[in-house]
């Protein structure tokens, strides 16, 4: 309860004498604002603009990621409240296009999958920057959609972890981190195909050898010169692998049974060619990998768990010891059609 | 009825009920006094005399306007729709245009706070990040690597 005063009231006190100190008024800067102030000022300004506001500081640059951050948080919360209530009326829900709003949450399931690692480790900055541009066309009234669906989201968003600056303390141990992550990552969406199995599990001290199968997948490369078989680009490599299983698995989940190939042109020397299949032929489409990792046992452990999905996408990878940590991935699709293109390869992850 | 307000630097405001009413937290105040409410002095301590003043002038004016509503998600943004009295109003430095905003969230007036918020978002929109650098003296603390880090990003965002 507040304590009872008599004071004399400013009135009281004009005209009578006059007041000894005036406490100058203390100047605050937008950005010592508390966060949840800046917050509704950025809530009041466009997602393009909020995308410049990102370019004036690192903080200002933390404050919107913190902010865009939870703005997506409550989108795709609200989205599933949406699909819930509309789920109870029988899918019919006048208010909502239903069927659009379950596509958006079912691309968005695919990102959050695609990137839930990388987020749970603490790079928001980078989530929350490639977000920007989905948001922004939502808020123009235009189709967001289609933000999702390109796989340009998927390609910078893991290409950014490819640009470590020189200059970051402990590069190094930084770098082997983010590959542990995206190994982590890869195991993590390939067990999500619906015809997945592993084939084979090695193990030994420092060694770790698995042999996974995705059923009506493949993925072949097309060297643009017969002469130098091998990809020119190990860091456009990884970026470009892990955004087309992340393309089969959207398509596998949003389009089930639909067969379709498509075309990856990555600058490294090669075109992928990649797809589902689904065909009654005997020789049934496939996709076999091999991850050949050397690393110590606490490594092993984690990749071993990731394959298993036993490890949660909402905490964070510890920093293990990665001084030794290598990962051979050796790829080869079986077609059930006849195709040009190369079918064995093998990709350094780290 | 008429209350007393007390701020930060000890000086004493008298208040119609009405118009401290505006403030959810002179509101609760008044609550929790019930009956003693007569003669007492609610203290405010965050917010000083010259701040509490324009928040009171501000009540003033607006004391017969609906409560504020929640806002709707799709008119959250709009910021062209401050009242011309407002808008004069707020023709202060910034220093004071935060302060009304860090009393209006602390006093809890929401019609106060969503207008300040517009009026720094108004100075925000339309302007390149270093414009927004002048405009706040918040200095480019990125280093050379942050620099190219952040071209590359616009580049994709600018793609889109």
């Amino acid at each position: 309860m507040p304590p009872k005063t008599r004071k004399r009231t400013a009135e009281q006190r004009e005209g009578g004498e006059k007041r000894k100190k005036r406490p100058s008024p203390v100047h605050h800067e937008l950005l010592k604002l508390p966060i949840e102030l800046i917050h509704r000022i950025m809530a009041k300004v466009s997602f393009r603009q909020q995308k410049r506001m990102r370019n004036v500081s690192q903080k200002l640059r933390d404050t919107q990621t913190a902010y865009i951050m939870y703005y997506h948080r409550n989108y795709v919360r609200k989205l599933k409240r949406l699909e819930a209530k509309a789920e109870a009326n029988g899918g019919k829900d006048v208010d909502v296009d239903v069927k659009r709003m379950k596509s958006v949450l079912s691309l968005l399931h695919i990102l959050d999958q695609a990137t839930s690692f990388y987020v749970s480790a603490g790079y928001y900055s980078q989530f929350a920057n490639n977000l920007l541009p989905f948001h922004a066309k939502l808020e123009m009234g235009q189709e967001g959609i289609e933000v999702l669906r390109s796989h340009r989201f998927i390609d910078h968003f893991y290409d950014e972890f490819e640009r470590v600056p020189s200059t970051f303390s402990d590069k190094e141990t930084t770098v082997m981190h983010l590959r542990l992550i995206y190994t982590v990552t890869l195991l993590n969406l390939l067990r999500k195909f619906r015809y997945f199995r592993i084939l084979r599990f090695e193990n030994s001290i420092m060694h770790f050898k698995i042999a996974l199968e995705v059923k009506d997948a493949f993925i072949g490369v097309i060297f643009e010169s017969m002469t130098a078989r091998q990809f020119s680009s190990r860091r456009g490599l990884r970026v470009a692998f892990i955004s087309i299983v992340n393309q089969l698995l959207e398509q596998e989940q949003l389009y089930y049974g639909v067969n379709g190939s498509y075309q990856y042109v990555a600058k490294m020397n090669g075109i992928f060619h990649y797809g589902l299949e689904r065909t009654r032929a005997r020789r049934c489409t496939r996709l076999n990998l091999i991850f050949s990792v050397l690393a110590p046992r606490s490594v092993c452990h984690l990749l071993r768990d990731a394959i298993h999905g036993l490890v949660d996408p909402d905490k964070p990878i510890p920093l293990l010891n990665t001084a030794v940590f290598n990962v051979r991935l050796d790829v080869k699709s079986v077609r059930s059609l006849e195709c040009v293109e190369d079918q064995d390869y093998h990709i350094n992850i780290t | 009825m008429i209350i007393k307000l007390e701020s930060a630097d000890k000086v004493i405001f008298e208040s119609d009920v009405s118009i401290a009413n505006h403030s959810e937290t002179i509101k609760t105040a008044l609550e929790d006094l019930g009956d003693e409410v007569d003669g007492s002095v609610v203290p405010l301590p965050n917010v000083n005399s010259a701040i509490l003043r324009k928040v009171l002038h501000w009540a003033t004016f607006h004391k017969d306007d609906p409560e504020a509503a929640e806002e709707i998600e799709n008119k959250e943004k709009r910021t062209d729709d401050i009242s011309s009295w407002d808008a004069d109003f707020l023709k202060v430095d910034q220093g004071t245009l935060f302060e009304l905003m860090l009393a209006a969230d602390y006093l809890g007036i929401k019609g106060l706070l969503d207008v300040t918020c517009k009026t720094v978002a108004n100075m925000i929109k339309g302007r390149s990040p270093q414009d927004i650098r002048e405009t706040f003296a918040i200095p480019n603390d990125f280093s050379p690597a942050e620099e190219e880090q952040v071209r590359k990003e616009n580049e994709w965002c600018e793609e889109k």
